[in-house]
């Protein structure tokens, strides 16, 4: 047990002392909220242009010219020649069965801007002739409007608990990538992995080390991220979304079962990762590899965009990576089921010893360690021998 | 101290890197394994230490088994090669305290003060090695390879790059080891190193041993070992 201490202070001691580590740690904090502030600037710089426009449209139907001739669309004649070529940003028409038509180009954001300008005139006008219609027929005018019974903050946490778990598996990838190919390949190509494999440190001590040390820190990089995405999202709907500026902020108990949640996806991730880096030599064939399988590694939060939304949580309990999501979902929404939480951290648990004791079996640990005996096709892929 | 049988390693091609190599070297002894590039010193170095599995032959280092009970090998030896690195973000000290606890030291500590200052290491031995010379590293490699006070040195080529100064320390300490009752494994294809430290020699080409004596011997039949060297290799 003290040498297997000692390992992991060896291990933690050399990867916080690298700059990338601590950068990959630290960025999210800054990230989301600089991507956040440079998003909203950048939505209003667009809007503030857009309402200094006037968009130029034609109008082929006679009874809408009148309606449409306002600020900021202005009527001017044209053809759909004149649109393809730029001349015009929208043309409205009126078809044989009687629809309105609104010509525009989707690839012109000027075009689509233009025609939600239309839009937003025609509907104006299409109120009125209902208001007027329904005042001579002597018939009181419904309006329709659909509420929403639960707690106003509750819609709040479902939607940032849904966005957390569903980038939760990514972050998780991103996370554990840098520190499993610093801890298990980095060194591979360089004489202190000889010093280590000559030294009489046992394997299993060895790989558990470096995994609890690559997993914890994914774990701590997940949870920054987790967090700064957390608080960005929470600070922007407040700014951003009117109606949610009374609306106050609650964070049921549950959402202390993220961390344990996330470290279980930590532990699962750096075990895929270390067992797929084994046929690396180097950090450039190991980021080949990851970008090679990122694509599957990733699938788990593509999959949990529909699981989520769609209460599949139960479903997904005992697959490990996919259960991610949904249970920092259901946690953070406060739905979260004692047994789900157990079945889940069970199975990454059973996860991670299935995938490296399997690996002992077949291949041994000095090969995850050292990645000597690595099939001859890796080496013609990768143009090594 | 260590028997070598029969050993032997073929690569995927198949390419025969060591082809039945047997030798023995002794406590208090200094065994050169003698060769040019690619001979095959590297690969049986790596196999005593346990770093390749053989795939014929046997080699017990110490009484202990290389292929049933590797971490008992890797109890006795201290490994060191021309490629063998050094943790850059570890200071000197941290390096040689983490090895030793590695190793199960109780007092890890006070065996790396005794080295460090044994070898000289006090004036850079709180640097990160990423930042010392490539004789101040050399000096932190052996002292690494030390550290558990091993009875077995596996030196391959650890001479290569350093200039004459370091080299010249280098070996005084391969003598003190030797002094020390140490066995020795030396592999080098520099000449003088062989004729000052080695008091046993064998000579490998093409994966085989072609031939092994005393140094004396050697130097007595053919004037010099390198002259006894070309003689072997060009007969073959």
């Amino acid at each position: 047990m003290t040498v297997f201490l000692h390992m992991l202070h060896l291990e933690l001691r050399r990867a916080l002392r690298d700059a990338n580590t601590l950068l990959y740690i630290g960025f999210p904090v800054f990230a989301y909220p600089f991507m956040f502030w440079a998003g909203i600037e950048g939505l209003i710089y667009v809007q503030q242009a857009h309402e200094r426009e006037t968009w130029l449209v034609a109008v082929e139907a006679p009874a809408l010219v009148e309606v449409l001739d306002s600020p900021p669309v202005r009527a001017v004649p044209g053809t759909l020649v004149d649109l393809d070529a730029g001349r015009l940003d929208a043309l409205v028409d009126v078809d044989a069965e009687g629809a309105v038509r609104i010509h525009h180009r989707a690839g012109s954001a000027r075009s689509r801007a233009a025609t939600e300008a239309v839009e937003e005139a025609l509907a104006e006008h299409r109120t009125d002739l209902r208001t007027k219609a329904a005042e001579r027929l002597g018939v009181p005018l419904y309006t329709l409007r659909s509420e929403a019974t639960d707690d106003p903050s509750r819609q709040l946490m479902w939607f940032l608990a849904l966005l957390i778990g569903m980038l939760a598996p990514a972050t998780l990838v991103i996370s554990a990538t840098y520190p499993t190919i610093e801890l298990f390949v980095v060194e591979r190509d360089k004489g202190t992995l000889e010093t280590l494999m000559t030294s009489a440190v046992d394997r299993v001590k060895l790989v558990g080390a470096r995994m609890i040390v690559a997993a914890g820190l994914a774990w701590v990089a997940s949870m920054a991220n987790v967090l700064a995405l957390g608080l960005t999202l929470w600070h922007g709907a407040y700014l951003v979304v009117e109606r949610l500026q009374d609306v106050p902020f609650v964070l049921s108990p549950s959402f202390l079962a993220v961390p344990p949640v996330l470290a279980g996806g930590a532990l699962v991730t750096t075990a895929v990762l270390a067992v797929l880096f084994s046929v690396a030599r180097t950090f450039r064939e190991a980021q080949m590899i990851f970008s090679a399988a990122a694509f599957v590694l990733l699938a788990p939060s593509m999959v949990s965009v529909f699981a989520c939304m769609e209460d599949f949580s139960r479903d997904l309990a005992p697959w490990p990576l996919f259960h991610t999501s949904t249970l920092a979902f259901d946690a953070l929404r406060g739905q979260l089921v004692a047994t789900d939480l157990l079945v889940g951290l069970a199975t990454d648990g059973l996860a991670v010893a299935v995938l490296l004791g399997g690996w002992h079996v077949v291949f041994g640990l000095d090969r995850l360690v050292t990645g000597i005996g690595r099939p001859a096709w890796v080496d013609r892929l990768t143009g090594e021998t | 101290m260590i028997e070598v049988d029969g050993l032997t390693k073929v690569f995927p091609g198949p390419v025969t890197a060591v082809d039945g190599v047997s030798f023995r070297a002794d406590r208090g002894e200094v065994f050169g394994l003698l060769g040019a590039n690619g001979a095959g010193k590297t690969t049986t170095l790596r196999m005593l230490v346990t770093l390749l599995a053989p795939d014929g032959g046997t080699a017990r280092v110490n009484g202990h088994d290389v292929v049933r009970e590797p971490e008992a090998v890797r109890r006795s030896i201290g490994f060191l090669s021309v490629t063998t690195g050094l943790y850059e973000r570890l200071t000197a000290r941290e390096l040689l305290v983490s090895f030793g606890q590695l190793q199960g030291l109780p007092d890890a500590r006070a065996r790396a003060e005794r080295l460090i200052e044994r070898f000289g290491i006090g004036p850079f031995a709180d640097q990160r090695c990423g930042r010392l010379s490539t004789g101040m590293k050399q000096k932190v490699s052996i002292a690494r390879s030390l550290v558990h006070d091993p009875p077995v040195l596996v030196l391959d080529e650890p001479t290569v790059g350093l200039d004459v100064l370091v080299a010249q320390t280098f070996l005084q300490a391969v003598e003190e080891a030797r002094d020390e009752g140490r066995c020795v494994v030396y592999s080098t294809h520099i000449m003088s190193e062989v004729e000052r430290l080695c008091d046993r020699v064998a000579i490998i080409h093409e994966g085989r041993i072609r031939h092994a004596a005393s140094t004396a011997e050697l130097v007595a039949e053919h004037g010099s070992v390198e002259a006894a060297f070309i003689a072997r290799v060009t007969a073959c």
